[in-house]
C-alpha cells in the first residue's frame, strides 16, 4: 500500500510541470523563414530581407519581405508585423549578403552575431554574396525555377558538389573569420539571364570583399584545400609538337579519379616558402586530336601536368597579388614554423603575398577510355 | 560487524559512479579550460591532471583500507575522536550538497539556453529533482545501478561526435608545445575541478563487494574519465580554429550544431536531452551522499528523510532564485577550491596522520 501511495505521489508530482509547456510552437502559428538577407540602403543603413514559404493554395508560394533595421534582431521584430504567424528563424537555410554590404560595411561580420549567440538559431545556413541589390534577388521569380529558398539551396548544393563553388556555412565562415592563417571565402551569385552561380568571393581577414574566383578557378582552389568532392574534370590543350596536328584545338579532357595534395613549408631568406605537390590520377574522357595515347602516354601525361601546373600557378599568383589566402597556407606555416608565423600572424595575407610558392604536378592516366 | 553489507555494490558500479560524477559537465567545459590554460597542447595537461587524480584517489583507497567496514566518517571518529567525525560529516555534507546544487544549476542553465528558452528555469530544475529523488532514495546500490544504466545508455555519444569528423583540421594540433612545457604544467591544477567526485570513494568503499579490487576500480574509472576528456578535447581542438575556440561557450554542444543530418535537425538539442543521464550523475549520487552524511550525524539509518528535506529545500529555494550562468561559473571556482582541499589535499594529510598514528601506537605497544 505504501509503495502504491509513493508511486502515485511521484507520478502526480511529475505531472505538475507539464502544465508549463512554454516552448511549444505549433506549425500553424510559425512563419518559418528559409532565407535571410542583409543589404544596405543608400545612406548605409542595414536592411533585413526574408523569404517565408506560404502553405496555402495561394498563387505565390512564398512571401518576401524587407525592413530597415539597426540589427538583425530588430529586423525580425519588424518582420513579425508582416507575417501571419510568429517569425521563426530556426529553419534558415541560406543567408544572402549583397555585395555592396560586404564591400562597404566595415566589420560586417558582427551583424551575424545573433546566429551564434542565440542558441535557437542554426549555424548551418549557407552564406552567399549576391552581386546586385537584394531587391533583385528576393523579388525575382523565375518562371523556370522553384521558390527562392529551394532554388538557392539547390544551386549551391549542386555547384559545390561539382567543386565549382565553395560550400561555406555560417559556422565555417566563423572559423575562417577567426583564423589567422586563412582568409574567408563565400559563394557568389548574380542574376544574368537567370539566377546563376558566379564562383567564389574572396574576403580578407577583416571580411572586406577583395576579389572573386571564377568557377574553374574555384575547382583548383578546392583541390588545394583538399576539399574537392567527387571527380573534377579539366579540358587541357596539348602542344602541337606532341600531337603533330596543325589544328589549334588539340584538346584532351580528363576526369580525376584521385588527387593527392601535399603541401610542405619552409622558412628561408625572411619569407615563407611552400612546396605544393599534386598527383593526379585521371581517366581520359575526351580527345579531339589523333594523338595515340598508347604510344605517347608519357608525353601526354607530362603535357597535361604542365597545363595544370600553369593553371595552379596562375591561381596562386592571383591570390598572392590580392594578398588573400583562402587555401590556408598560413595553417601549414603555423603548424610547422610557429615562431616565424607568430611574427606575421597579425597580417598573414601580407606575408603570404611575399612568400614563394612552388607547384609540382604529375598526372597519371588510369584509364584511356573505351575507344582507341 | 558489517554495517553496510546489505547494500553492496559491484566493482563495475563503483567505476561508473566515480567516472560519472567526474565526466558529467566536465565533458562540456573541459576543452575550453584546457585551451585557455595551455593552448593546443592542453591534452598533455589533461594527462598530467589525470595521473595526479589517480594518485590522489589511490591515497583515499589506502586510507580506507584501515577501516574496511566503515565510511570515512567512522574512520575519523575512531582515529581522531567523535567530534572530528561529526565536524567532517557537516563539512562533507555541505560540500556534497554544494557540488550537487552546482551540477543541477549548470544543467538547468544549459537546457534553458539551448532547448527550453521560454520555460522558467525553476520549473526545469524542479523537473530534474523528481527523478533525482526517485533514484537517490533507493540508496547506494540503486545509484550504482543507475550509474551503470546511464553510462551504458550514453555509449552512442562518441558515435554522434564522429559526424563532426568531416569538419576537423588536424593541423590545428600542431605544433606540439608551442610555448614550451611551462603553460602545460601550470595549467594542471585548473583541470582538477573536472576530476572532482572521486572523494565519493571514501563513502563507497565499505559498500564494495570486492574490496581488493578497489584500486583497480579506481584506475579504471580514472581511465574512462581521461579517455572521454581526451576524445572531446582533441576533437574540439581540431574543429575550432585557434581564434574562435576562446570565443564560444560549451564547445561540445556547439560542435554538434554544425552537424547536418538529413533526418534530424538541431542535433545538439537531442544530445542535451539524452546527455541528461550523464549530467544527472553530477547531482544524484551527491544528493545521496549529502543526506547520508546528515543521517550519520543524526545517528539514523534511514537517509530518506534528509534527502526529502534537501530536495524540497532546493526546489523551494529555486523558485525564488536560480543562479545565472556567470554565477554558476563563479560557484564552480569556489567548488574547485573546496574540492582541491577536500579531495586532493585532505586524504594525503589523513594518510600521513594515520601512518604516524599507527607507528606511534605500534611503538608504544612494543615498549
Amino acid at each position: 500500500m505504501k509503495r502504491i501511495v509513493h508511486a502515485l505521489g511521484i507520478s502526480l508530482l511529475s505531472l505538475g510541470p507539464l502544465t508549463g509547456c512554454f516552448d511549444r510552437v505549433d506549425l500553424e502559428d510559425a512563419s518559418l523563414s528559409l532565407v535571410a538577407g542583409v543589404d544596405i540602403t543608400e545612406d548605409h543603413r542595414t536592411m533585413s530581407y526574408t523569404s517565408i514559404p506560404v502553405f496555402s493554395k495561394a498563387e505565390k508560394k512564398s512571401q518576401e519581405l524587407k525592413v530597415v533595421a539597426n540589427t538583425q534582431r530588430e529586423g525580425r521584430g519588424k518582420l513579425d508585423a508582416f507575417t501571419v504567424g510568429t517569425f521563426n528563424g530556426r529553419k534558415i537555410k541560406v543567408i544572402a549578403l549583397s555585395k555592396r554590404f560586404v564591400q562597404e560595411t566595415p566589420d560586417w561580420f558582427r551583424y551575424m552575431d545573433i546566429y551564434f549567440r542565440d542558441g535557437r538559431n542554426p549555424i548551418t545556413p549557407r552564406v552567399v554574396v549576391f552581386d546586385g541589390t537584394l531587391d533583385q534577388l528576393f523579388y525575382y521569380h523565375s518562371p523556370n525555377q522553384p521558390i527562392l529558398p529551394l532554388m538557392l539551396m539547390g544551386m549551391i548544393k549542386s555547384a559545390s558538389e561539382r567543386s565549382e563553388t565553395v560550400d561555406t556555412t555560417l559556422q565555417e565562415l566563423h572559423r575562417q573569420m577567426n583564423e589567422e592563417g586563412q582568409t574567408p571565402f563565400l559563394t557568389e551569385m548574380s542574376i544574368k539571364q537567370d539566377a546563376m552561380i558566379d564562383g567564389t568571393s574572396l574576403l580578407d581577414h577583416k571580411g572586406r570583399y577583395v576579389d572573386m574566383l571564377s568557377m574553374p578557378e574555384t575547382v583548383l582552389l578546392r583541390i588545394l584545400q583538399k576539399n574537392a568532392r567527387q571527380s573534377v574534370g579539366f579540358s587541357l590543350r596539348m602542344p602541337s609538337s606532341l600531337t603533330g596536328s596543325t589544328a589549334n584545338e588539340d584538346w584532351v579532357s580528363i576526369a580525376t579519379e584521385r588527387v593527392k595534395v601535399k603541401i610542405d613549408s619552409a622558412y628561408a631568406g625572411g619569407r615563407f616558402r611552400f612546396f605544393v605537390n599534386l598527383r593526379f590520377s585521371a581517366s581520359v574522357v575526351e580527345k579531339l586530336s589523333g594523338l595515340d595515347l598508347d604510344d605517347h602516354q608519357g608525353g601526354a601525361e607530362a603535357a597535361c601536368a604542365e597545363e595544370l601546373r600553369d593553371k595552379f600557378e596562375a591561381l596562386i599568383a592571383k591570390l598572392q597579388r590580392k594578398k588573400v589566402d583562402p587555401v590556408g597556407f598560413g595553417i601549414y606555416a603555423r603548424a610547422h614554423h610557429y615562431k616565424r608565423f607568430k611574427q606575421v600572424k597579425e597580417n598573414w595575407g601580407e606575408a603570404f603575398g611575399q612568400s614563394e610558392v612552388k607547384v609540382r604536378v604529375s598526372v597519371g592516366f588510369a584509364d584511356e577510355g573505351s575507344v582507341k | 560487524m558489517k554495517k553496510y553489507a546489505f547494500n553492496e555494490i559491484t566493482t563495475m558500479q563503483f567505476i561508473f559512479i566515480i567516472s560519472g560524477i567526474a565526466i558529467s559537465y566536465g565533458f562540456i567545459e573541459i576543452p575550453q579550460v584546457l585551451y585557455n590554460g595551455a593552448g593546443n597542447s592542453g591534452w598533455i595537461t589533461l594527462i598530467f591532471g589525470s595521473l595526479t587524480t589517480t594518485a590522489a584517489n589511490l591515497v583515499i583507497v589506502q586510507v580506507m583500507k584501515k577501516m574496511p567496514d566503515g565510511t570515512i566518517l567512522e574512520l575519523l571518529a575512531k582515529y581522531a575522536g567523535k567530534w572530528v567525525g561529526r565536524a567532517a560529516a557537516i563539512v562533507l555534507s555541505a560540500y556534497f550538497l554544494y557540488f550537487a546544487y552546482g551540477g543541477i544549476v549548470y544543467s538547468t542553465r544549459v537546457i534553458k539556453a539551448r532547448i527550453l528558452q521560454e520555460t522558467p528555469a525553476y520549473m526545469t530544475l524542479i523537473m530534474l529533482l523528481i527523478p533525482a529523488y526517485v533514484v537517490a532514495r533507493g540508496g547506494i546500490r540503486i545509484v550504482g545501478r543507475y550509474a551503470e544504466v546511464s553510462m551504458g545508455l550514453s555509449l552512442w555519444i562518441p558515435l554522434v561526435f564522429m559526424v563532426v569528423w568531416g569538419h576537423t583540421h588536424w593541423l590545428y594540433l600542431l605544433p606540439v608545445l608551442p610555448e614550451g612545457w611551462r603553460p602545460v604544467l601550470t595549467a594542471v591544477p585548473s583541470t582538477f575541478f573536472y576530476f572532482l567526485g572521486f572523494g565519493a570513494t571514501a563513502f563507497l568503499y565499505p559498500f564494495l563487494k570486492n574490496k581488493e579490487k578497489a584500486a583497480l576500480g579506481v584506475c579504471c574509472s580514472q581511465l574512462i574519465t581521461l579517455l572521454a576528456y581526451l576524445f572531446i578535447t582533441l576533437l574540439s581542438f581540431a574543429f575550432f580554429s585557434p581564434g574562435e575556440i576562446t570565443k564560444i561557450n560549451q564547445l561540445s554542444i556547439y560542435m554538434l550544431k554544425a552537424v547536418e543530418l538529413p533526418f534530424l535537425e538541431q542535433v545538439e538539442g537531442l544530445f542535451i536531452v539524452l546527455y541528461l543521464f550523464i549530467f544527472s550523475m553530477s547531482w544524484i549520487p551527491l544528493f545521496l551522499l549529502s543526506s547520508f552524511c546528515m543521517s550519520w550525524l543524526a545517528g539514523r539509518a534511514d537517509h530518506r528523510i534528509f534527502l526529502r528535506i534537501l530536495l524540497a529545500g532546493t526546489a523551494v529555494f529555486s523558485y525564488f532564485y536560480v543562479p545565472s550562468f556567470n554565477v554558476t561559473y563563479e560557484m564552480g571556482d569556489w567548488l574547485a577550491k573546496f574540492g582541491m582541499a577536500i579531495e586532493y589535499a585532505a586524504p594525503v594529510l589523513l594518510l600521513g596522520y594515520l601512518l604516524l598514528y599507527d607507528a606511534i601506537r605500534g611503538r608504544r605497544r612494543l615498549s
